[in-house]
């Protein structure tokens, strides 16, 4: 069977040239040498590569197909070779065959399983039907097999134009009055009895790779991942599959005279060699059948109607079971003033292309194609939005060739350009022929291409075009597109980011303005009604410049997102306390990996450094994005969001009656400094307010510190208390460094230099600190207690 | 009671697998090959998977910038603990502490999450203890204690710290599991790809100018009085730490340079592993080990064993893929047979292959050693954690963020419970000073196990180097004398020339059947033969 010639000969606008596609997938060219100018247009589509078949087929199976494929495989493109033979010799040979087709090793993937790619020991023993049934459902091989009555999608989901002609609640014979009919089904790749033919391994391996096996890539590579394979080989299997294969036989003459009888049926001509990579050397067989233009001319062969051969030459051909309707498809081809006359929709090369490789399956093109009834119910998208038939359909592909650029568009005939990670359904890859189809679409839709104008030149500062540009995607876009990965809640859509990478200028910015006229059916508004733009107030309101600036935007390297993105990413991750505090251990910057940090509502916050029992971070404003600490493997420090006041990066600088005047004169003040004195940390406790109050020891005292913002400071003012107690009821006198760098210190009030105010309950003084000039205060202890008070006021 | 609905459970059980049996054999039928065999058995034949919450994140494992699915807790699942109540308490990696009830109900559908703590810094492990819970956050061991039973944490106090923490990102700290003896254990990773910011507080050996953070790559514990103690260095990325019956400790090591597969080691006072950029702290006060000068470099990690006296090695070592890609937790069973027959044996977690595996472990020569065998795949995620409920079922904490798994899910809670049915397995591998015992754990057709051909057994091991990994080397394959099967049908004994100290011996038991004609679930084993019964210590 060839699926396109299935689907599309009744196709009226088809007739001209639909036997074409039988001369290529037939692969009648192997043999029959076409006029020289047509042999790029007629190569012939070969047939799977044959190298150690018998090791990973059954050989009952192979027996049966060698002796007629048709009956074995229906819809075969193999041509019966041995139809002319007797019976018992017919077995001779076939044997002789098998034999032969079981020495050379076969093709396989190369599958390790690595820290990044892991996969199963034995995977293919592991395959789960039901799940199998699932991904059969779903990854896209019912856009060209058959799916599975029994099997029902969760939700059965009706096209578009379906619910539309369900929505008038009509019978069928007042629909076909109105001249509305439903589009019926179309025809379905066979599938031999895949339980006979092979094991769970063979099947899933070929399966994770068809195109070692079959490199015609009529069976895409659908890029599954070694365990969907498996799945889905268990599911196609149904559990009936032998788990091994019977080896054929090593007996070195009946090799010999199995490679005898390979080379004399012309095997070669659309299998190659038996060799690994092998592809077909055709001179011999073009050498010896007649050419097609002769066939042509002498309606011979398979050219000539049904019954008009003698018996002894129809025995002489190989069989390929042609009805006459294909044989004068076939005969109107190569009969060069019809096709002149009546071009087809299908006589490009982008369109014969499509047809070989079944494109149409999915893709809809000039009107042709797309998937068919009763299969698009299975496409859908992960979760399963209602973005329309375009959410969950394949895409059409009118002027693709227009839109895509060259490089990208060959990216995603080789498979690598999804950019709908949220479909089911995946893009195969055809890596042989992404070069020459991608070509051939751009020459196809070169007219697409130059009725398009090119994007306005802006001759503005590139800041005030990326604003421009950030602005108008806010606006809009981001609505239903993500963007550097960040989304809206319940976006699903297709990432924005990289569109200079594959899309032309042109066509962005023809789709912008009318993006119904581009794309059929499209659910993309159009932000320009009437040619006007819905934002005026944005250069100028010009439209082609707001295009351009948006293209600009897109296209720079990751900047500022746009407003609501922004706005959606600290919803989900910025802390923001309400009620009461917030506390986050984590790494801080400043190199604080012991950082406890504390956000109030009121707007004030700080970082305790639970290594050095330090307080050297408080800020107002927000609080924390907690997104680096929670989820972020590599764990950067986190930055406080809002204006920082920083402090000495250690605050027990001494113990004893004097303060120490200058410590560590060789040190940074920005560096770890040594602690001069011992430090242990102890936790801290909640109050039923849930503040926390931390627990320390310094040198032989214990510590409580609550730090919160004062009650009536306005939002304004930092309080920090702590209680002390040293054992033995002794005195003791520990020394503070709580501000850095003071413009004037007076008694127990200090401003510093970078604004603010320091109070103490007790004197203050200054000392050095690490080269920097900071502010002292002493924690005094009589009869084993002692408390400090510390304010910290923000101007304004 | 109990008894009786364990009985019709069982006979449920049978008629599931008869209905099993005929469907398959219509189907066999019905393409006519192979009429007559039985399927293969499956896991989840002897084991149900049931999912009680499994969530696929926003964005791929490794995403640079990760995200969780939207609006739901995010149950990546660090640290797992059944409280005495009944309910599951559950770490998870942001920093959190859950309580979850009605997680035994089948099917989950009442299952209620209460949040009891907070704001700790990437928790990987949680102990009830104490009327407390304790766990191992980046800095420090937290004891989390709730003063008015609202089942809100009101105190994080400091247990324990002191460990370098030098912002590294691999710097992760696990635990706390306590031992026989009342102490509570933690490991320490070694932090990889150091930036500038962290030069600060790495530490270099003297003489062997390794570097790291203080104690990174040890083992610690704090004792009953509360001391903080190092005790056995050379860990590379030790994720999972666990007793056995017996009360001794044990963890977990996954494969790197110097590691050359996944490997399971008893943890004791004074011992070296593997991984040399642990010694960084060799030498500061506490460290129990014995002064090391040099170490061995590619190297048959047997001679780097005689080279280097400090140098213990792993208890099991599990080869790679065969046993996993990437070991977690472990997890003894304390079931009594609740949990099918593998009572008193570990189970070890696997992130990246989403699996369980199993151990067996005896002394030979006053030390462990023992068997590997792959148990249960098929979760939804890496498994990280896992813990046992009073009824013998095992909760299998999942998170996959940072790395990759097998598996649809990113992060969630699955069970496993036995059906009650008894899986055809190899239960324990015993070695012998001739060969091995294989104890099975059903009886075996002895026609099939006698035959010697029903098993292959070889032997290698693994290049001690900093390289990254290593292939199985000096791999050689050993004939099996003879097979005596004993008369109760569930031991063989296999009698083996050739056996070579400190190497693993890989068996693989493919045609050895039950009597009933079942063949093994799992036919591999691979026992780390590091002392031969009957001969001198070899370390």
């Amino acid at each position: 069977m060839v699926i396109g010639y299935a689907r599309f000969h009744d196709d009226a606008a088809a007739s001209a040239d639909i036997g074409r596609l039988l001369l290529t997938e037939l692969s009648c060219t192997s043999c029959h040498r076409p006029p020289a100018e047509r042999a790029t247009e007629l190569a012939p589509k070969g047939g799977p590569r044959l190298a150690g078949a018998a090791k990973r087929l059954q050989s009952a199976w192979l027996r049966k197909f060698l002796a007629n494929p048709q009956a074995v495989k229906p819809g075969a493109t193999m041509p019966n070779v041995l139809h002319d033979m007797s019976p018992p010799q017919r077995e001779k040979v076939i044997e002789a065959l098998i034999a032969y087709l079981g020495q050379a090793d076969y093709p396989q993937p190369k599958i390790v399983s690595t820290a990044s790619n892991p996969v199963a020991p034995e995977f293919w023993r592991k395959g789960d039907a039901a799940r199998g049934q699932q991904h059969y459902h779903q990854v896209g091989c019912v856009a060209c097999h058959a799916p599975d009555e029994k099997f029902q999608p969760e939700k059965p989901k009706l096209s578009e134009l379906e619910q539309k002609i369900q929505q008038l609640d009509l019978d069928p014979e007042e629909l076909k009055e109105l001249g509305l009919s439903l589009p019926q089904p179309i025809p379905s790749v066979p599938l031999p009895k895949l339980a006979e033919k092979h094991t769970a391994q063979s099947l899933t391996l070929f399966l994770v790779n068809p195109l070692l096996i079959r490199p015609a890539e009529r069976m895409p590579h659908l890029q599954l991942a070694p365990h969907e394979a498996a799945d889905i080989a268990a599911y196609l299997l149904q559990g009936a599959a032998s788990e091994t294969i019977a080896l054929p036989s090593t007996d070195a003459d009946l090799i010999r005279e199995g490679a005898k009888w390979y080379s004399q049926l012309g095997c070669q001509a659309c299998h190659g060699t038996v060799t690994q990579n092998s592809a077909p050397d055709r001179e011999g067989s073009l050498s010896q059948a007649p050419p097609l233009d002769d066939l042509a001319a002498n309606k011979a062969g398979c050219l000539a109607p049904l019954r008009s051969l003698s018996r002894a030459d129809a025995h002489a051909l190989p069989h390929y079971s042609l009805s006459n309707e294909q044989r004068s498809a076939m005969l109107g081809v190569l009969q060069d003033s019809n096709v002149a006359e009546q071009p087809s929709v299908f006589s490009s090369p982008e369109a014969q292309r499509m047809l070989q490789l079944n494109c149409y399956a999915c893709h809809a093109r000039d009107q042709r194609g797309g998937v068919g009834p009763k299969r698009w119910q299975f496409f859908e998208n992960k979760r399963e939005v209602d973005l329309g038939d375009e959410g969950r359909l394949p895409p059409p592909l009118d002027h693709v060739g227009a839109k895509l650029k060259l490089q990208w568009l060959e990216n995603v005939l080789r498979g690598k350009g999804a950019v709908r990670p949220h479909f089911h359904a995946r893009m195969p890859s055809f890596p042989q022929h992404a070069q020459p189809l991608a070509a051939a679409f751009r020459e196809a839709d070169k007219a697409a291409a130059l009725s398009m104008p090119p994007l306005a030149e802006l001759n503005r500062p590139q800041a005030e075009t990326m604003q421009a540009g950030r602005r108008l995607l806010n606006t809009g876009c981001v609505q239903c597109h993500p963007l550097w990965g960040e989304r809206l809640p319940g976006v699903m859509g297709v990432e924005i980011s990289d569109v200079d990478k594959r899309i032309t200028p042109h066509w962005f910015q023809a789709f912008l303005k009318n993006p119904a006229q581009w794309k059929h059916g499209t659910r993309m508004p159009t932000f320009f009604p009437n040619g006007k733009s819905t934002s005026p107030d944005i250069l100028d309101g010009d439209v082609e410049r707001q295009i351009a600036a948006m293209w600009t935007y897109l296209n720079a390297p990751q900047g500022e997102l746009p407003e609501k993105l922004e706005q959606g990413r600290a919803h989900n991750f910025v802390l923001t306390p309400t009620d009461k505090p917030l506390v986050l251990r984590t790494f801080m910057q400043g190199n604080i990996t012991h950082a406890i940090a504390v956000g109030f509502p009121e707007r004030l916050h700080y970082a305790f450094d639970s290594e050095a029992m330090a307080l050297p971070l408080l800020w107002r404003g927000d609080f924390l994005n907690a997104h680096p600490t929670w989820f972020d493997r590599f764990t950067p420090p986190t930055k406080p969001l809002g204006k920082i006041w920083r402090l000495p990066p250690l605050t027990y600088i001494g113990q004893g009656p004097s303060p120490p005047l200058e410590l560590l004169p060789d040190a940074k003040i920005t560096g770890r400094l040594p602690s001069p004195v011992p430090l242990q940390f102890s936790g801290y406790r909640l109050d039923s307010r849930r503040v926390p109050s931390l627990l320390y020891r310094v040198a032989d005292c214990e510590l409580k510190e609550r730090i919160a913002p004062a009650a009536k400071g306005k939002g304004r003012v930092l309080r920090r208390r702590i209680q002390a107690t040293v054992a033995g009821q002794r005195k003791q006198t520990l020394w503070l460094a709580v501000g850095l760098e003071p413009k004037r210190v007076q008694g127990r009030r200090a401003e510093l230099q970078a604004g603010g105010v320091i109070e103490s309950t007790a004197p203050l003084h200054t000392g050095k600190l690490a080269g920097a000039t900071v502010v002292l205060t002493p924690l005094k202890m009589e009869a084993g207690r002692g408390t400090l008070e510390v304010r910290y006021l923000w101007n304004e | 009671m109990e008894r009786i609905i364990l009985q019709l459970a069982r006979i449920f059980a049978a008629w599931g697998a008869v209905a099993l049996a005929c469907g398959v054999a219509s189907a066999q039928a019905n393409v006519g090959t192979n009429a007559g065999t039985k399927a293969p058995a499956r896991e989840s034949d002897f084991y149900r998977l049931i999912s009680i919450s499994t969530s696929q994140a926003s964005t791929a494992s490794r995403s640079k910038f990760w995200k969780p699915a939207p609006n739901e807790l995010t149950l990546e699942i660090s640290g797992m603990q059944m409280m005495p109540d009944g309910r599951l308490a559950v770490a998870i990696r942001k920093g959190e502490v859950w309580l979850l009830n009605h997680v035994d109900e089948d099917p989950p559908a009442n299952v209620e999450y209460h949040q009891f703590a907070s704001s700790l810094h990437e928790p990987l492990g949680l102990l009830w203890h104490n009327d407390s819970f304790y766990t191992v956050q980046r800095t420090e061991l937290t004891r989390l204690i709730d003063d008015d039973g609202d089942d809100v944490c009101d105190q994080y106090l400091t247990v324990a710290k002191g460990w370098g923490v030098t912002g590294n990102y691999h710097e992760y700290a696990y635990g706390p599991k306590l031992d026989g003896r009342g102490n509570l254990w933690l490991t320490l990773n070694i932090g990889m790809g150091f930036k500038p910011e962290h030069r600060s507080r790495i530490i270099t050996h003297p003489r062997l100018k390794l570097s790291q953070g203080r104690w990174r790559g040890w083992g610690m514990i704090v004792t009953p009085a509360g001391e903080l103690k190092p005790m056995c260095a050379g860990m590379r990325s030790p994720s999972g730490l666990g007793a056995n019956l017996a009360g001794d400790m044990f963890y977990t090591d996954q494969q790197g340079n110097w590691v050359g597969t996944n490997t399971l080691h008893h943890m004791r006072a004074g011992a070296f592993f593997h991984h040399p950029d642990a010694l960084a702290s060799a030498e500061l006060p506490g460290s129990p080990l014995e002064k090391i000068e040099s170490i061995p470099e590619n190297v048959p990690f047997p001679r780097a064993v005689q080279q280097l006296e400090p140098l213990q090695p792993p208890a099991v070592w599990l080869p790679y893929k065969r046993v996993g890609q990437s070991a977690t937790d472990i997890m003894v069973d304390r079931s009594q047979g609740k949990f099918g027959p593998f009572a008193g044996q570990l189970f070890i977690g696997e992130f990246t292959l989403s699996s369980i595996n199993r151990v067996f472990l005896e002394k030979v020569n006053g030390q462990y050693q023992g068997a590997c065998f792959p148990f249960h795949e098929g979760f939804a995620s890496a498994v990280l954690r896992m813990e046992q409920g009073k009824d013998g079922s095992v909760y299998v904490g999942l998170s996959n963020r940072g790395w990759s798994s097998l598996g649809p899910a990113s992060y969630g809670l699955q069970r496993l419970v036995w059906t009650g049915k008894t899986p055809f397995e190899i239960q324990e591998m015993r070695a012998k000073p001739d060969g091995f015992e294989l104890r099975f754990t059903r009886p075996v057709d002895p026609a099939t196990a006698r035959r010697v051909s029903s098993y292959s057994l070889s032997s290698h091991t693994y290049v001690y180097q900093a390289k990254y990994g290593s292939d199985e080397i000096l791999q050689r394959p050993l004939a099996i004398e003879r097979a005596e099967v004993s008369k109760d049908r569930r031991t063989v004994r296999l009698f083996v020339d050739g056996l070579r100290p400190l190497f693993v011996h890989a068996l693989a038991a493919e045609g050895v059947r039950s009597v009933d004609g079942d063949p093994l679930l799992h036919s591999e084993a691979f026992y780390t033969l590091n002392q031969i019964p009957g001969q001198p210590a070899t370390y």
